[in-house]
């Protein structure tokens, strides 16, 4: 969706000019971003989701038996408690009832946490489906936008809530990720919790959605107040700076020639300025690293699935090449990994 | 010898960004520079590195608050100091430059 037509349909308020609203080119101006992924009558349910993994499960000549473990990774569950969004995937899906099907919640580094546990798990063969529905999250009862991000004085971020639809956006993506008998890939994931770097514990959440838990439950004062994303763009800014070299720093201790080895490295793309920054820092072509944050925006957990996806489609990487993955995001968490890509048939 | 902070000054009125430009350029361990609008001052930050920004008291094209998460977003980590009297912004990071301090305090404070 061109950012002009979110803009006219989101109407934010132009904090400069009361009565006014922000147009595409004032949104893109301050985000960076020319069109996103933005879509809420698809996103209407999970079955995206069900699709691409449906989709990746096809790509990988597997069928739901072949499957011995499922993760869902998402910050925006249809249902918020009790595991439904995982467990209404694998029915979807039709995975076996033995198969675990866990609903991860997470943000932009989410994948990385996904990764970690199949690392440290015993499964053959793990489907990770990623997705990201802001836009149900930001439509009120009538299909207009809601009054939340829009206009929110009580919430101690009201005046910035907007920038959170503006920039996330929908996406799904999916892959099946499977132990090789003699694994040749490297890991990485940290909470930062502890150590930052040379730094002392980080424990800023970067993105923070407040109302609606046991703190300030449905129906009581405030909930629906502090019911949205919001983020720390300080916090945001540094941890994904610092946190993206520290992930490469990492790559590169296990893979010196990380640029010649391998095809490609697929980033977190929390926004085209910070993507483009990260990449002019750390020396990386727009080639080896792509981006897709100025035309999607930034689409969470499902990011760097996206980009690998994308780049299977137009034949950028090809079954045998070696690619790597780094993300960063809120929680805070980051991580990255190294896989063999093994192509789909 | 320290480098010179790289300061922008922006604002709706482009007298108060003469002023400030004028009153800061003063000061040898600064070197303003009128970024004109809070628009144009965010384009100006994928620019050389800048380490700080000022705003004026007058802006009516973009909040000061828009500003420091467009800033962020597009990987500047500039101080950002507003001499509004009130201070206007939610960011923390945002902060105060009192008009009335003299040039030692004005120093005092962009090089603290």
């Amino acid at each position: 969706m061109p950012i002009d037509v979110w803009a006219e349909w989101a109407c934010i308020p132009d904090r400069g000019k009361p009565g006014l609203y922000l147009d595409g080119l004032a949104v893109s101006k301050r985000l960076g971003i020319r069109s996103k992924a933005w879509s809420p009558e698809r996103f209407a349910s999970l079955e995206p989701a069900i699709e691409v993994g449906r989709r990746a499960l096809a790509a990988a000549g597997l069928g739901p038996d072949d499957v011995d473990a499922c993760i869902v990774v998402t910050c925006t569950p249809f249902q918020l408690h009790l595991n439904q969004d995982a467990f209404e995937v694998a029915r979807g899906l039709g995975l076996r009832d033995d198969v675990p099907s866990d609903l991860l919640l997470a943000g932009c580094g989410g994948l990385a946490r996904a990764f970690a546990a199949v690392a440290r798990s015993t499964a053959r063969r793990t489907l990770i489906v990623a997705f990201n529905a802001t836009s149900r999250f930001m439509v009120d009862h009538l299909g207009g936008p809601s009054e939340v991000y829009r206009d929110n004085p009580g919430h101690p971020r009201g005046k910035t809530l907007w920038y959170s639809p503006a920039l996330f956006s929908d996406a799904a993506a999916a892959v099946v990720l499977e132990r090789a008998d003699d694994p040749t890939g490297h890991w990485l994931y940290a909470r930062d919790a502890r150590r930052f770097g040379d730094e002392p514990g980080f424990d800023n959440p970067l993105v923070e959605f407040r109302g609606g838990g046991a703190v300030h439950p449905p129906g009581t004062p405030g909930a629906t107040t502090l019911a949205a994303f919001s983020m720390d763009g300080d916090a945001v800014l540094k941890y994904y700076t610092e946190g993206m070299g520290l992930n490469h720093r990492a790559l590169l201790g296990v893979e010196p020639d990380l640029i010649k080895t391998f095809r490609r490295l697929y980033t977190h793309q929390a926004s085209p300025g910070l993507v483009a920054g990260t990449l002019k820092r750390l020396g990386l072509s727009p080639v080896f690293a792509p981006s897709h944050a100025e035309r999607v925006g930034n689409v969470v957990a499902a990011s760097t699935l996206c980009l690998l996806s994308d780049d299977v489609e137009r034949g950028g990487v090809e079954a045998g090449d070696r690619v790597c993955f780094s993300v960063v995001g809120a929680g805070p968490e980051r991580g990255a990994w190294t896989i063999p890509w093994m192509g789909a048939v | 010898m320290k480098t010179a902070i790289r300061l922008l000054v922006t604002g709706s009125s482009a007298r108060e960004r003469a002023e400030w430009v004028h009153r800061l350029g003063m000061m040898r361990c600064v070197s303003p520079v009128d970024a004109g609008t809070p628009l144009h001052c965010l384009e100006a930050l994928d620019g050389p590195p800048i380490d700080a920004v000022v705003f004026c008291e007058t802006v009516d094209e973009m909040s000061v608050d828009d500003f420091v998460m467009s800033a962020r977003l597009r990987g500047s980590d500039c101080r950002i100091y507003d001499v509004h009297p009130e201070g206007r912004s939610e960011a923390s990071s945002v902060r105060r430059l009192d008009p009335a301090l003299t040039p030692n305090g004005l120093e005092a404070t962009l090089t603290g």
